[in-house]
């Protein structure tokens, strides 16, 4: 189902980078055992919720780091 | 013939909510969605439609799957949601309709965020050894970007 995105431009590239970076400390072997396997689901997390543009943690708490635009009705 | 017509709507914001009585989501939603209503029922219209009575009108919006909420400023549709809701997401609707701003909506942003993402990770995963997973969700990725273009364009 389609959500709202309810993050900022800045706020989605930032959890891409971060996620990308904990994507490969977790599964590259940078850290490994259970923190490794941690990090990089945090890392996955991140990641996708950057891409998808919505945080179900901004949903739970009615926080967004969008900013509403105006719609057009002509 | 608009493709309104059949429906009241005025030039009051107005929210249309396209239901079935066989369809589960739509009997989900309908507590939080009268709440909603209710609570916003002094700025914001709302209207439901059978859409197995009333096919036609469900056919003139262009209404595939239920439930669809459809939002109207001035008459014009400036909001259009399908599937079910949760009730702050609701809540989100109606003020949108209710105040004529809405959330941002999928566009080029987003097929370059998922693209250059999917590379990222692709060409992390490539990088680092390889490790194919990594390689295998930045192909993912990667598509999903050239879908959301294809989807947008």
């Amino acid at each position: 189902m389609k959500k709202f995105i309810n993050e900022a431009p800045w706020d989605r590239i930032v959890r891409v980078i971060v996620g990308i970076a904990m994507l490969y400390i977790g599964f590259a072997g940078v850290v490994d055992g259970a923190l490794g396997i941690g990090i990089g689901i945090v890392g996955l997390i991140l990641f996708v919720t950057g891409l998808v543009g919505w945080c179900p943690l901004y949903a739970m708490f009615r926080v967004k780091t969008s900013t509403d635009e105006s719609v057009t009705t002509s | 013939m608009s493709q309104t017509d059949r429906l009241p709507i005025t030039l009051a914001p107005t929210v249309v909510e396209f239901r079935t009585p066989r369809c589960p989501a739509c009997a989900a939603m309908e507590p939080h969605l009268r709440d909603v209503a209710d609570q916003h029922a002094a700025s914001v219209d709302f209207i439901q439609v059978d859409a197995s009575s009333d096919p036609q009108t469900a056919a003139d919006l262009g209404v595939r799957g239920t439930p669809t909420l459809v939002g109207f400023r001035d008459g014009v549709e400036v909001f259009r949601s399908v599937g079910r809701l949760s009730s702050s997401e609701l809540d989100d609707v109606f003020t949108t309709i209710a105040e004529g701003t809405a959330p941002p909506r999928i566009g080029m942003r987003d097929v370059v965020i998922r693209g250059v993402g999917g590379l990222g990770v692709a060409a992390v995963g490539a990088v680092a050894g390889p490790v194919w997973p990594l390689v295998a969700i930045g192909a993912v990725v990667t598509a999903w970007g050239g879908f959301t273009w294809l989807r947008i364009r």
